[in-house]
C-alpha cells in the first residue's frame, strides 16, 4: 500500500514529507535495540521516541515512514535530519495502541461478509 | 527507557535535596574514547540503612505519600545495565548517598544526553541553599562549575537574579558547547 495512501486516512500531521514508497508492514516498539533486530524493511514505524537516534536507525532499516506518537513532537534538528535522508515523519495526538489498529485495519482490511 | 539522562539526574538530586543535602557534586563523563557515560551524584544528605538502600532499588517502594511506585532509581539501574554498563549506590547514614551509572556511549538504547547547561542552570537556581559542584568530563576536557564559585564571582548580587542567570545560562552554554555536550549527538550510534 503505498504511504500516501495510509497519510491520507490517517489522523495525523505531516512534519516531513519524505519519498512516497511502499508500506509493507508496520511495527511499533519504542526499543532501538529491538528496532534494529526485528523491524521488517518497508514497515511504518509507530514510537513515541522523538530523537535523532530515531532517524538513524529509520535510514538503516529502510523504514518506510515514522509515526510519532502520543502528541510528541520531534524538534527541527531532527526533522532537518529526516528531510536530508528523504524519510517521512508523521506525528499523531493518539497513542501507539490506537494508531496501530488504524493502520492495520488499512494494511490488513477484513474481508467483506467476514 | 527515559527520554534523556538529564531526567535522572535531576530525578537523583531531586532525592539528595530531600534528604537535606547542602553540598551535591554531579559529575558527568562522555567519553566516545572509553566507550562511556558515567553519571555520578554524591550528595552529603542524611544517607540511609542498608535496608533502606536496598529496597529504593525496589520499584515498589516509595517514600512518596499516596504513591505505590517510586521508579526513578530502579528505572535508572534498569537502563544502565541494559545499555552494558553499571549500577552503584552505597550511603552512610548521617553521611550521605552516592550514586554512579555507567552506560556503554555506543549502545543504540543509551538515551540521548539531554540539555545540560538549562539542567545546571536550573538546579543552581533553584536551590540556592545547595552548593551544587559540577563536573562535566569528555574527551576534549574538562569542565567544573559550582554554585559556590559563582557566589564568589557575584558577590552579593543575588543567584536569581535575572542578570546573573542571564550570564549564567552563557557561561555554561559556551564551556559546555566547546566540549561536546551536545544534546543529540550524545550517546547512542552516530546518526549515518
Amino acid at each position: 500500500m503505498k504511504l500516501k495512501s495510509i497519510i491520507d486516512g490517517l489522523d495525523c500531521e505531516v512534519l516531513v514529507q519524505g519519498r512516497d514508497v511502499d508500506v509493507t508492514d508496520g511495527y511499533a516498539s519504542d526499543l532501538l535495540s529491538d528496532v534494529m533486530a526485528n523491524c521488517p524493511e518497508g514497515a511504518i514505524w509507530l514510537t513515541l521516541q522523538r530523537h535523532l537516534n530515531v532517524i538513524a536507525v529509520a535510514q538503516l532499516k529502510r523504514i518506510a515512514a515514522i509515526v510519532v506518537t502520543n502528541g510528541s513532537r520531534p524538534d527541527e534538528p531532527v526533522l532537518e535530519r529526516a528531510r536530508d535522508e528523504g524519510l517521512t515523519v508523521l506525528i499523531t495526538r493518539h497513542d501507539t495502541f490506537s494508531i496501530s489498529g488504524m493502520i492495520h485495519r488499512m494494511l490488513y482490511p477484513e474481508p467483506p461478509g467476514s | 527507557m527515559i527520554e534523556d539522562l538529564c531526567f535522572h539526574v535531576v530525578d537523583v538530586v531531586q532525592n539528595s535535596v530531600t534528604a537535606g543535602a547542602d553540598r551535591v557534586e554531579i559529575t558527568i563523563t562522555v567519553s566516545r574514547r572509553r566507550d562511556l557515560v558515567r553519571l555520578e551524584i554524591n550528595d552529603n544528605g542524611r544517607g540511609m540503612d542498608a535496608e533502606t538502600l536496598r529496597r529504593v532499588q525496589d520499584p515498589f517502594y516509595t517514600t512518596k505519600t499516596g504513591k505505590k511506585v517510586g521508579l526513578g532509581i530502579p528505572l535508572m539501574k534498569e537502563t544502565a545495565l541494559h545499555c552494558d554498563g553499571d549500577f552503584e549506590m552505597s550511603s552512610r547514614l548521617g553521611k550521605g548517598t552516592r550514586i554512579r551509572a555507567d552506560y556503554r556511549f555506543s549502545h543504540i538504547d543509551t538515551p540521548p544526553m539531554g540539555p545540560v547547561a538549562e539542567m545546571m542552570l536550573q538546579l543552581i537556581a533553584a536551590t540556592p541553599g545547595v552548593d551544587m559542584v559540577f563536573a562535566w568530563i569528555s574527551d576534549a576536557g574538562r569542565f567544573d562549575v559550582s554554585t559556590g564559585g559563582i557566589r564568589e564571582q557575584i558577590g552579593d548580587m543575588s543567584l536569581t537574579h535575572p542578570a546573573v542567570l542571564g550570564f549564567l545560562r552563557e557561561y555554561l552554554e559556551e564551556n559546555l558547547k566547546g566540549l561536546s555536550a551536545d544534546p543529540e549527538i550524545g550517546p547512542g550510534p552516530r546518526p549515518v
